[in-house]
């Protein structure tokens, strides 16, 4: 029988942070929290001021210059050690290369390159980050 | 007390929003990692992940602390330079899985050199045993 939990926020009782889920396959606990994107957003800079197509914890991208943007973040992570993943192209072919530098823990400097290591615009960029929210 | 909760959906209060919680289980990270590629290789920060190995230069692989059910996890990665760009340096494959560690290597964008990196980050997706 389907059942439906309705909640707004979900804690742990231990530690608030703290939930465990149970693995596909059942061996395995793993800690919710730890698991879940905590931003991601698929943006388009080729149109001149990059506009977020969707979003999660993002409060504005910056645009330094061509291929240039800075995600800053709603909810700053907890250290700069996390972990972001990009990708970025023309939806049809195009787009080489992301790079990422100058982070800190409320936003994330990124580079969007053509081959040849030309900073390029881009309409379909997407990056995915993992760590932890502060 | 350890509680457990048994639902099919997650909602929140207002009822219009919802996920099934396959999504929540299966959509989560089961393993991510900030990888210090320099000298003697560390883990800045990491979720799932131990035993990181140095297979040579740029060549890096780490274990996870609970398995994946198979070898068909989805595991992707980029380089970063941390402070500065450095635009010669953002290409990261996979090279090797298994259900229990992935290796990758690191190396320039224009030349396909293998070299170590400042920051490797690799986050992974699939089931876990």
């Amino acid at each position: 029988m389907a059942s439906i939990l309705k909640v707004d926020e979900l804690q742990g009782i231990v530690s608030a942070g703290d939930i465990t889920v149970t693995s596909e396959g059942g061996a395995a606990t793993m800690q919710l929290q730890q698991g879940l994107a905590k931003a991601w957003v698929h943006f388009n800079s080729s149109t001149g001021t990059p506009t977020a197509q969707d979003s999660l914890n993002l409060s504005s991208i910056t645009d330094s210059g061509t291929g240039i943007f800075q995600p800053t973040y709603s909810s700053v992570f907890d250290n700069d050690d996390y972990s972001f993943v990009a990708i970025t192209g023309t939806g049809s072919g195009g787009g080489w290369a992301v790079e990422a530098a100058d982070r800190t823990t409320s936003r994330t400097k990124m580079y969007t390159l053509s081959s040849g290591d030309v900073l390029s615009d881009y309409s379909h960029n997407n990056a995915l980050v993992h760590g932890d929210l502060a | 007390m350890a509680s457990e909760l048994r639902v099919t959906t997650i909602a929140n209060n207002a009822g219009t929003e919802s996920v099934d919680t396959t999504y929540v289980i299966n959509g989560s990270a089961k393993a991510w990692v900030n990888v210090d590629g320099t000298g003697t290789v560390s883990l800045r920060d990491s979720f799932n992940a131990t035993s990181l190995t140095d297979n040579g230069t740029g060549d890096y692989s780490h274990s996870f602390v609970s398995s994946m059910a198979n070898v068909n996890h989805a595991s992707s990665g980029m380089n970063n330079a941390l402070f500065a760009a450095n635009f010669n340096r953002s290409i990261s494959l996979v090279h090797a899985a298994s259900a229990s560690s992935v290796r990758y290597k690191s190396g320039t964008a224009d030349n396909a050199t293998v070299e170590d990196q400042e920051s490797s980050q690799v986050i992974t997706h699939g089931d876990l045993a």
